[in-house]
């Protein structure tokens, strides 16, 4: 049995879920994505605008879209319109 | 149908006389070690200041001169269950009250005993030499057990007809009530079981509840508690004769493998293990020697007993070849139960819980998260759930 030490839980040791992952994106005119890594986007499937949290320092001002890959995979990626960075991330 | 009590005064000395012929004719106390210095269990019978339960400081300001033994419960249990084996071939309904009590029924024994004194003398016979014997025959367990208390040893008293007659001059100290009871019945005047009896039992149940009627019944010599027998205990031998004598250890657990294979044979029908099992082995040159092997929960399988053996067998060096050797199971028992939770599901998710607390502290942080709604709301995907760990 090992002896607890006393400490209190630390907030540190919650994770976050759904973190988007930078990924390179050739985008075209719009903008629209061209190729995702290298690989070229068959369809576009959806696409959609969150701008959130205006009120505060960070805001959010993301262009999302739904794409079809040439193998048929299927990916959410967005674009930061604050920063211009492609990312991908599960919706 | 009569009970016949069968006391074996200062039991516990008469064991350890037998064991130690050595303290034959001195004084001697066998305590039962405890807090502080123990408690008197047993004495020699020309200690006559001394009670059992008295503290052993106590006993040794009065009886300097006496050895002190402390006490071996477990030698005592199996000679006293030995004895009980012996006046079960009397009659077969045998109770063990403690040890050095037991009680016997007479029923059906008028047959083979038409008078009391042949009787006695088969329980006497029944007793092994160097423990003393008192009887005494009633028609209830207290009366019987009175009757031996008051007989000399050897003899066999009986209540008669009018146990209320033999039992009217006994103390009521006597009585297996509490000694709350037995000081009110002091403080009433009431000595002797004789004057108890006289009470009318209404008067006695106003003054002592529910203790007052049993005290009433039992002053008058009326005991209905039923006797109890022990089951009596089933012993198993098997032997083995080798064919050709020897003293490699790996042989002779085969011998033994072999025994414990046919002893577990009869065992497995009946659902029983083996918790106690003599071991003999017997040299060429005539030589034996012997080894009791305990189990604390009954070995139900021949592989669990034969593991003991095989420990046993590295400490217990043979005389020479061996040429026969054997077994006894001599304890024979169930597998224990356990007892079931009444709330499974919360004792098992706090033993979980518990787990898991365990690995964080030996892996230096959270290794087990759970996915926790934040805001489910949320138009941003990252900000609607987290893990968090498991034990929080």
């Amino acid at each position: 049995m090992v002896p607890h030490t006393g400490k209190a839980p630390c907030t540190d040791t919650v994770k976050p879920v759904n973190q988007p992952e930078p990924v390179a994106v050739n985008e075209g005119p719009g903008p629209v994505p061209l190729t995702l890594n290298r690989q070229p986007v068959e369809a576009i499937r959806d696409r959609w605008r969150i701008d959130d949290e205006w009120w505060r320092p960070d805001p959010v001002s993301r262009l999302y879209f739904a794409v079809a890959l040439a193998g048929g995979r299927c990916l959410v990626i967005y674009k930061d319109l604050l920063t211009s960075r492609w990312y991908r991330q599960p919706y | 149908m009569k009970i016949l009590c069968i006391l074996l005064p200062h039991f516990a000395l008469a064991c350890e006389l037998q064991r130690r012929p050595g303290l034959e004719g001195r004084p001697a106390v066998v305590f039962t070690p405890g807090p502080g210095t123990g408690r008197v269990l047993d004495f020699s019978p020309e200690l006559h200041s001394l009670e059992p339960g008295m503290p052993l400081e106590q006993a040794i300001a009065l009886h300097g001169e006496a050895e002190t033994i402390s006490a071996d419960s477990p030698h005592y249990r199996e000679i006293f269950e030995q004895i009980l084996d012996s006046l079960q071939r009397v009659s077969p309904l045998v109770e063990g009250a403690g040890a050095g009590t037991a009680y016997m029924s007479t029923l059906g024994l008028e047959l083979l005993y038409p008078e009391t004194d042949r009787l006695a003398g088969a329980v006497r016979a029944a007793v092994p030499a160097g423990f003393e014997v008192k009887l005494g025959l009633a028609a209830g367990k207290f009366p019987a057990y009175l009757a031996a208390c008051h007989s000399r040893p050897g003899e066999c008293r009986s209540t008669g007809s009018h146990p209320g007659t033999f039992l009217e001059n006994i103390p009521c100290a006597e009585l297996p009530v509490s000694a709350r009871s037995r000081a009110k019945l002091a403080a009433f005047g009431i000595k002797t079981l004789g004057q108890a009896a006289a009470v009318p039992p209404a008067a006695m149940e106003a003054q002592f509840g529910p203790e007052g009627s049993l005290i009433c019944r039992l002053a008058a010599g009326i005991d209905e508690t039923p006797l109890l027998p022990r089951p009596p205990r089933e012993i198993i031998t098997r032997s083995l004769e080798l064919e050709s004598a020897t003293a490699l250890a790996g042989v002779l657990l085969t011998g033994f493998e072999r025994l414990l294979l046919a002893i577990f044979s009869l065992l497995a029908p009946k659902n029983m293990g083996l918790s106690r099992a003599d071991i003999w082995t017997r040299a060429l040159s005539g030589e034996c020697r012997e080894k009791s092997i305990f189990f604390k929960s009954p070995a139900m399988e021949a592989g669990t007993a034969l593991k003991r053996i095989s420990q046993l067998m590295e400490t217990w060096p043979q005389p020479g070849p061996v040429e026969l050797l054997g077994i006894r199971a001599t304890g024979l028992g169930r597998p224990g139960a356990r007892q079931k939770s009444l709330l499974p599901e919360v004792r098992s998710a706090d033993h979980l819980l518990g787990e898991i607390s365990q690995l964080e502290l030996k892996l230096g942080g959270p290794q087990l998260f759970k996915f926790k709604e934040v805001e489910p709301w949320s138009r941003i995907p990252e900000r609607r759930h987290v893990l968090t760990p498991l034990s929080r």
